[in-house]
């Protein structure tokens, strides 16, 4: 079935959570608001390529890391 | 770890935090001043002397509007330009999908209006009704896109 919202899941709430930190706090780091943040880790949205490299460098990984749009990165799934 | 705690909560709110909640605030405050714009639009409408019967039927001086439809730009573009340098691409895109569900609504219902008009079934095609609907369609596509 189609759907309107993103096919590419992330791990976007573990890494935060890894560090502890809320939406706010890592809204605040990339510079989106904490709807943003909640939009991305649902997958209501999908960031811009500028937005992904930022949160890429901000969590020392590659964006590939991160986002899966099914295609591969098996390992990281929970 | 910046100063600032959250109320009630005794844990410090971070750098990221501090920095989300600042920009938060920077907006509210750019969308009072141009509340507070519309408002004092608003009323110098009623100063001047657009208090005729009906629907703004009265008539306004040339000064008057000029200096109001001025105002009116102003605050617009100039808000709209300074609101834009503080919001994020989830809310960019949430006002593009608010435009475009108002246009798409105007381009497709304006023509089945005139039609109707041009058959005398209807009345004819008004300005401020059109502008109204582009208005509330785009505000609640707005609303329903950023907060779904």
């Amino acid at each position: 079935m189609l759907t309107e919202w993103s096919v590419v899941k992330n791990r976007l709430r573990v890494l935060r959570a890894e560090r502890g930190w809320s939406q706010a706090e890592l809204g605040g780091r990339i510079g989106v608001s904490r709807q943003a943040v909640n939009a991305i880790e649902t997958g209501k949205h999908d960031p811009s390529l500028p937005l992904a490299f930022r949160l890429a460098r901000l969590f020392g990984m590659g964006i590939e890391e991160i986002f899966d749009d099914g295609e591969h990165q098996e390992s990281w799934r929970v | 770890m910046a100063n600032i705690r959250k109320a009630g909560v005794s844990e410090p709110i971070g750098p990221g935090e501090a920095l989300e909640r600042r920009q938060r605030r920077r907006r509210t405050l750019i969308l009072s001043l141009l509340m507070i714009a519309g408002g004092i639009i608003g009323y110098a409408l009623v100063l001047a002397g657009d208090v005729g019967p009906g629907f703004h039927q009265g008539t306004l001086s040339a000064w008057a509007a000029i200096t109001l439809a001025l105002g009116w730009l102003v605050s617009v573009i100039g808000g709209s330009i300074w609101y834009k340098r503080h919001i994020d691409e989830i809310d960019q895109a949430a006002q593009i999908w608010g435009i475009a569900a108002a246009g798409s609504v105007v381009l497709i219902l304006y023509p089945a209006w005139y039609l109707l008009w041009r058959g005398q079934l209807v009345g004819e095609p008004n300005a401020h009704v059109i502008f109204a609907t582009l208005y509330v369609v785009m505000i609640g596509a707005y609303l329903s896109k950023k907060f779904r």
